[in-house]
């Protein structure tokens, strides 16, 4: 095995490592922002290993461009993205309004719950 | 094993597992979001049965543009966790049981050593137009199915955008102001109309062509509508008209010119094919984005602003 294989086996496995634990994360963050902050950060340092991986084998310059270019757009995406959904959630949610599907109570266990639910409650928190 | 079939085997099992997740999740959301991650694992699937233009057609159409309106409809729903009234279930899972039984029934059936249409399409090749065989297919030799899916696109918007509320001009759906979005916008918007050029332009001899072009047009439209910025040509009128039924009209045109100089329907001239398929991708991928982008600008305001607004 050359030292190339070797070293692009290591980059595209740490990379699939980082998306592991970025989609751990997701499953098991109680809170939007906690999953954002997972997805964002983690799976992005994914993606850049595993692009970083396949440049080692890109036969031009073009392709090797080409693949840089994809990486700093899916940063800049999904940066965003993340930004706006955060944003948004932020200046959506009060302290024991209406719950979004699959969020747990453990986010306002310190504030008082309100008793309404409002209609994006999931009476099935159990089921997927 | 070959460590292909063990990747092959992997999405064919995640493919199944987010499918039934889709359909069987009791939350709406969820179930759309589920639909999305199946529509990126059918664009692996076809990039695993090297149809590259497959693969970016579905990525683009069905996990972006079909995923977005998916959630703006669930987002409009007043009880999304509805219960539901299935008075049917077990006669739907048994049609579909029987469904996949003669699926692989047929796949498993099928003769070996079938060659297909592969040497027929490579000696016609030359006369084509083009160098893409998925290309050449598609707008040449079987331009009729393209015909009928530009026909179809068409009804579709027309009644997409009869449904729009009347009131709903002024209105601009979910306005986010946004400064990292406007940059986004402001960086981004430029390179994804040029990267959807490129991908009508290298339809010709590389995957791409109309569809493909027309969707990222769209969702250049949708990130556009999204952050606020009114699209002028998206208004009712004679300009919308006439952009949504450019495509299907010039490739009528194209399929009757062959009669007018003897020769069958949806025969071009001989010599005149690769210009005639560059004109017609080029309207159909414009009616494509006006289309997808129509679509999902029509919808009613959703449930936020209804409540604010009243």
């Amino acid at each position: 095995m050359t030292l190339v294989n070797l070293a692009q086996s290591v980059l595209l496995l740490s990379g699939c490592a980082f998306f592991f634990i970025g989609t751990l994360g997701l499953l098991r963050f109680p809170d939007a922002f906690t999953r954002i902050h997972a997805l964002t950060k983690v799976d992005n340092l994914g993606l850049g290993l595993i692009v970083l991986g396949l440049m080692l084998s890109a036969g031009s310059l073009a392709v090797v461009l080409k693949l840089l270019l994809i990486w700093l757009l899916t940063l800049a995406a999904s940066a965003t993205a993340g930004h706006l959904i955060a944003h948004a959630k932020y200046h959506r949610q009060r302290p024991g309004g209406p719950r979004q599907p699959g969020e747990s109570r453990q986010a306002d266990r310190a504030a008082p719950i309100a008793p309404s639910q409002g209609a994006g409650a999931d009476p099935h928190p159990g089921r997927p | 094993m070959h460590p292909g079939l063990a990747l092959d085997g992997l999405v064919v099992m995640a493919l199944v597992a987010s499918a039934s997740a889709a359909l069987l999740s009791r939350d709406l959301f969820r179930g759309v979001v589920f639909f999305i991650a199946f529509g990126l694992l059918m664009a692996i699937a076809w990039v695993r049965l090297e149809s590259p233009d497959l693969a970016l057609a579905e990525a683009a159409i069905s996990a972006g543009l079909t995923g977005a309106l998916l959630l703006d409809a669930v987002g409009q729903l007043r009880d999304p966790n509805q219960p539901d009234e299935r008075v049917w279930p077990w006669v739907e899972g048994g049609l579909s049981l029987c469904l996949l039984a003669m699926l692989c029934w047929a796949i498993l059936g099928r003769p070996e050593l079938d060659p297909g249409l592969t040497q027929a399409l490579a000696r016609a090749m030359e006369t084509s137009g083009v160098s893409h065989e998925v290309t050449a297919v598609l707008l040449n030799f079987r331009s009729y199915d393209t015909f009928l899916e530009i026909s179809v696109l068409v009804g579709t918007a027309f009644i997409g955008l009869a449904l729009q509320p009347l009131r709903s001009e002024s209105r601009l759906l979910q306005q986010i102001s946004n400064p990292l979005l406007d940059v986004l916008i402001a960086w981004l918007g430029p390179v994804m109309v040029m990267v959807s050029v490129y991908l009508l332009w290298a339809g010709t001899s590389q995957p791409g062509g109309a569809f493909q072009a027309g969707a990222l047009l769209a969702a250049a439209g949708v990130l556009l509508h999204l952050s606020g910025v009114t699209l002028p040509f998206l208004k009712p009128g004679l300009g919308l008209r006439l952009c949504l039924i450019s495509g299907y009209v010039v490739f009528l045109l194209a399929a009757v010119s062959g009669p007018f100089i003897g020769l069958p329907l949806f025969t071009y001239a001989p010599g005149t094919a690769g210009p005639t398929i560059i004109i017609i991708e080029v309207f159909l991928s414009l009616s494509i984005a006006i289309t997808l982008l129509s679509l999902f600008t029509a919808a009613p305001p959703t449930g936020m602003e209804r409540n604010h607004g009243a």
